[in-house]
């Protein structure tokens, strides 16, 4: 059973369509990154599963529960992306709060605070004034409150914003840790490059419409382009390969080919060799996620003229 | 536990914009300048003859507004002496006569002008006083005498006439602290003295009642609106209302908690200025007037009626400045309405002035609907006039209007239950 479920999403604030109709699951255990340009959906989709905005019509369901069933919302952890804690908590007692309100025993919440105070690295300024803390601070605070209560499901809206590298560095491995507890992570964000090393699954919405959905291996490989790394000399021979493949470009140490079939590139290899031209690799080619993303964006929607 | 940790967070905040503090400061400062008050006995003769000299003056607050009169006659009292045993001087009272100096004739205006306003029979400046012309005779010279001294919360007097305008008095405070001119009262540790125009217990009742009315009824409830009218408006911010609506919490459990952060915050501060000028009043004075403590209990109703009014405008607008003045315009209108609904339904005003019937009905719907400020103040004076001046405040009691108690709590309670109850209904459907 997955643990997020949105089927035929609808949002409408007034004359803007924020999600036209979208589907996702989610399963137990997986990161899953939503990407997509500003406006395009993503908060709408979060708030929509918390319940903190309420759909047009469609289905959302958090943990087997309807989206609006408080029960649901037990077991979630959630750091919206503009989030303001009041500052006239200290680090420590905002942490006692929102422990306290997600139902944490005193006991418990006495247990939890300070290592994971430590875990997100604000121990320190632990008993200063939110108000004195600077924007990563604040950030990994937001990440403290999601957590504080043991969630199942955290909803992560731009969790990076404004942490240095090596806080970033700390945050993915903080994620990967917890994906390694058995949580499931539903992360918002515009660092594609953090999206792609540490996403199972990515979903790409644009204008509220779920545009490309698969794992981040499936949606960056580049299926008839590869690389081949030669030995020896084959300048002489560059002509002779482009007229094998529909296309060519020199690397350092070889060639990036694009073929039409794998009975195209084994001829090729075939060629080479009888050539004696030894061949030290051969790769197929990946893009990036954002080339992947923006290659999604700049192809024209189904039914748009 | 969560329903703590929401009030405990209002508790934080209010601490943390130092309103807390400045309530608790301003408290502070009250109860020091009360307890700062004390009192020093005198002589017994001069305090009863104190009483005696405003025997002359007749003040009317049975009509409509004040009216009055004073007549050249004296008051002497003399051959005082205890009744009784010695001890405890004031336990068994005093014997005393009281001679009537001046012409027969301001006497007979005094006696018949006072009677006729007892009956009710003057109610305005000019109306004639009857049988002014009439001697009074011994009886009712004699409940001249009795009644004048009970005016001034003397519960046990007797008095017979004993010679031409001369009467023998004997009198039984309930204490001395309910003694008019018993005291002579010293204010800043005794920087100042001053004699006490009235007797302690009146001294401190007027005390209090100026403090419960203004002091806490208008400044400390409107410091307590201003203090208290960013709780929702803080919690409604766009990235803070986020991370709470996430948590397994009812949106209606939500702003109900608040609203009672707010209240809390109002009970604390309504509690440490009436009961601490309570307890220093009380403590210096010896007169334990239970009922001002109760005022806490109205004071603070009447706040939450106003609080519940910020709490919709809060939810309704998300703003600050909204949650803070519109419950303190409410409650200007309101006191416009109570005050207007007040004159228009005295008897007196009614047999003067012919005001059209759907004026009178306008005024009663919109009094029925909104905040009763004048009606709260009503029901404070009662609760303190009960205190614990048992009979000797009868008369006072007899001078507070009468008003509909039950009809006041439940309109009060029904407008809180209907403005929180659009305040939920708005805040569970709206997108945030």
């Amino acid at each position: 059973m997955p643990v997020i479920e949105v089927r035929s999403l609808v949002k409408h604030y007034k004359n803007v369509h924020a999600l036209q109709g979208v589907s996702i699951a989610v399963e137990k255990g997986e990161i899953y990154g939503l990407l997509g340009q500003n406006g395009a959906g993503k908060t709408t989709m979060v708030k929509l599963l918390l319940s903190i905005v309420k759909p047009t019509s469609g289905e959302a369901l958090l943990l087997g529960k309807p989206a609006g069933d408080v029960r649901a919302r037990e077991k979630v952890g959630y750091l919206p992306e503009d989030h303001r804690f009041p500052e006239y908590h200290t680090g420590a007692s905002a942490l006692e709060y929102y422990a306290a309100l997600s139902g944490v025993p005193r006991a418990e919440r006495r247990k939890r605070i300070p290592p994971m105070l430590e875990q997100v690295g604000i121990a320190d300024a632990a008993n200063r004034k939110i108000r004195t803390y600077s924007k990563g601070m604040k950030q990994r605070l937001g990440l403290a409150q999601a957590m504080i209560h043991d969630p199942e499901v955290l909803f992560l809206d731009e969790p990076t914003d404004g942490v240095d590298p090596l806080g970033r560095k700390h945050i993915r491995e903080l994620l990967l840790h917890l994906k390694g507890q058995g949580k499931t992570i539903f992360l918002n964000s515009h660092l594609l490059s953090e999206v792609e090393m540490i996403t199972d699954r990515v979903g790409i919405l644009e204008l509220g419409k779920l545009r490309r959905e698969d794992t981040v291996s499936n949606l960056t490989v580049q299926k008839d382009s590869y690389e081949l790394k030669l030995d020896g000399k084959f300048d002489a021979l560059v002509p002779e390969i482009q007229k094998r493949v529909r296309g060519l470009r020199r690397i350092e140490a070889g060639v990036e080919v694009d073929v039409e079939s794998k009975e195209q590139l084994n001829a090729l290899v075939d060629y080479l060799r009888s050539q004696n031209v030894t061949l030290a690799g051969m790769s197929q080619k990946k893009q990036t996620l954002e080339d992947v993303f923006i290659e999604t964006l700049q192809k024209p929607q189904d039914g748009a003229a | 536990m969560r329903y703590l940790a929401i009030l405990k967070d209002s508790l934080v905040e209010a601490l943390d914009r130092k309103s807390l503090y400045v309530m608790m400061a301003l408290s502070g400062l009250f109860v020091l300048l009360c307890a700062s008050l004390s009192y020093s006995p005198m002589d017994e003769r001069a305090a009863i003859q104190d009483m005696a000299d405003q025997f002359d003056s007749i003040v009317n607050i049975r009509g409509f507004g004040i009216t009055g009169a004073q007549y050249d006659v004296r008051f002497d009292v003399g051959a005082i002496r205890p009744l009784g045993a010695d001890e405890g001087r004031f336990k068994d009272g005093y014997g005393f006569a009281l001679t009537v100096s001046g012409s027969a004739d301001e006497w007979r205006k005094l006696v018949r002008h006072w009677d006729a306003v007892r009956r009710g029979a003057v109610k305005k400046k000019d109306d004639p006083i009857p049988d002014v012309d009439k001697d009074p005779d011994a009886e009712l010279q004699e409940k001249f005498v009795r009644d004048r001294f009970r005016e001034k919360m003397v519960p046990t007097v007797e008095a017979r006439t004993t010679g031409d305008r001369v009467f023998a008095v004997k009198m039984k405070p309930v204490s001395r602290e309910l003694l008019e001119g018993a005291y002579r009262g010293h204010f800043l540790f005794g920087l100042w003295s001053f004699k006490l125009p009235m007797s302690v217990a009146m001294f401190v009742f007027v005390l209090e009642s100026l403090l419960s009315e203004y002091l806490a009824g208008w400044i400390g409830c409107g410091i307590a609106l201003v203090f208290t009218a960013g709780f929702v408006p803080s919690m409604l911010q766009r990235g803070s209302l986020d991370v709470l609506l996430a948590r397994p919490l009812r949106r209606w459990t939500l702003l109900l908690l608040k609203y009672l952060g707010g209240l809390t915050y109002a009970t604390i501060s309504a509690t440490v200025f009436l009961g601490g000028s309570w307890l220093a009043l009380s403590a210096r004075s010896g007169v334990w007037n239970w009922g001002y403590l109760a005022t806490i209990g109205t004071l603070v109703f009447f706040f939450a009626v106003l609080y519940s009014i910020g709490v919709f405008f809060a939810v309704l607008t998300r703003s600050w400045l909204a949650a803070m003045v519109m419950p303190v315009v409410v409650w200007a209108l309101a006191s416009g309405v109570n005050n207007a609904q007040v004159v228009l339904n005295h008897p007196e005003f009614k047999a003067e002035v012919r005001v059209p019937g759907i004026v009178t009905t306008a005024l009663d719907v919109v009094h029925f609907v909104l905040p009763k400020p004048k009606d709260f103040n009503i029901i404070n004076q009662y609760l303190m006039a009960k205190g614990s001046f048992g009979e000797a405040m009868e008369g006072m009691r007899a001078e507070i209007p009468e008003i509909a108690w039950l009809k006041v709590v439940l309109t009060s309670l029904g407008l809180i239950a209907v403005t929180l109850s659009l305040s939920c209904w708005i805040f569970t459907r709206r997108d945030y």
